[in-house]
């Protein structure tokens, strides 16, 4: 069906409305005639699909990449942390080293805290990665102590 | 006025050409107001702009 036939038919209720004394329905009326005008050979089919194209949503929105963790770092923390054992003195002093340290965001201390713990679930902060390097230490200690009780 | 407010219209118009007899202009308004009612919400002119963007 071409839009030539949709037109005329439009624009003649426009006039009804316009007679009726309905301004805003004759209005809107004449912005879609006008947006519809340029097109009078084309097939409303032909209409339609453009539309739909020009309403699809562009697709997601692409997040931007954090970079990656430092490995040279993430290791050398691991291991001064590991070394540590379970010597709460040891343990303190790299504990400060690895919080203090300006180098380590987030994905380093995600990095350090997910190798200290052996979880495999990703901290969403550097406080919580923290804390979960510190749970982890103390564990160790607590267990270290009491098979020391039993034997 | 919105999408759907303007449908509400076609639909009467459509009732009326058909007991008038002019079949032919209530299936092209019918055509029409399935084609419009994805764009319900839309103001008529905000539909306008959508058709500019896709440059109908």
């Amino acid at each position: 069906m071409a839009i030539r036939e949709l037109l005329a038919i439009l624009e003649q209720l426009g006039r009804l409305y316009a007679a009726g004394g309905a301004k805003t329905a004759e209005k809107d009326l004449a912005k879609i005639v006008e947006c519809l005008t340029p097109h009078v050979s084309e097939p409303l089919e032909a209409f339609a699909a453009k539309l739909h194209s020009a309403s699809a949503p562009l697709g997601p929105a692409k997040r931007k990449e954090l970079p990656a963790a430092d490995e040279a770092i993430v290791d050398q923390c691991v291991n001064r942390l590991t070394e540590a054992g379970t010597d709460q003195n040891t343990f303190e002093q790299a504990f400060a080293l690895v919080s203090k340290d300006a180098r380590i965001r987030l994905k380093e201390a995600d990095a350090i805290a997910r190798k200290f713990t052996r979880q495999h679930t990703a901290f969403k902060t550097k406080k919580a990665a923290l804390l979960a390097i510190r749970h982890a230490f103390v564990e160790r200690a607590r267990f270290e102590n009491k098979l020391k009780v039993v034997s | 006025m919105t999408i759907k407010a303007l449908r509400v219209m076609l639909n009467q118009a459509e009732e009326l050409y058909r007991s008038a007899g002019d079949e032919k202009a209530a299936a092209t308004l019918r055509e029409f107001g399935s084609i419009l009612a994805a764009y319900d919400a839309k103001t008529v002119d905000a539909f306008v702009k959508l058709a500019a963007k896709a440059d109908i």
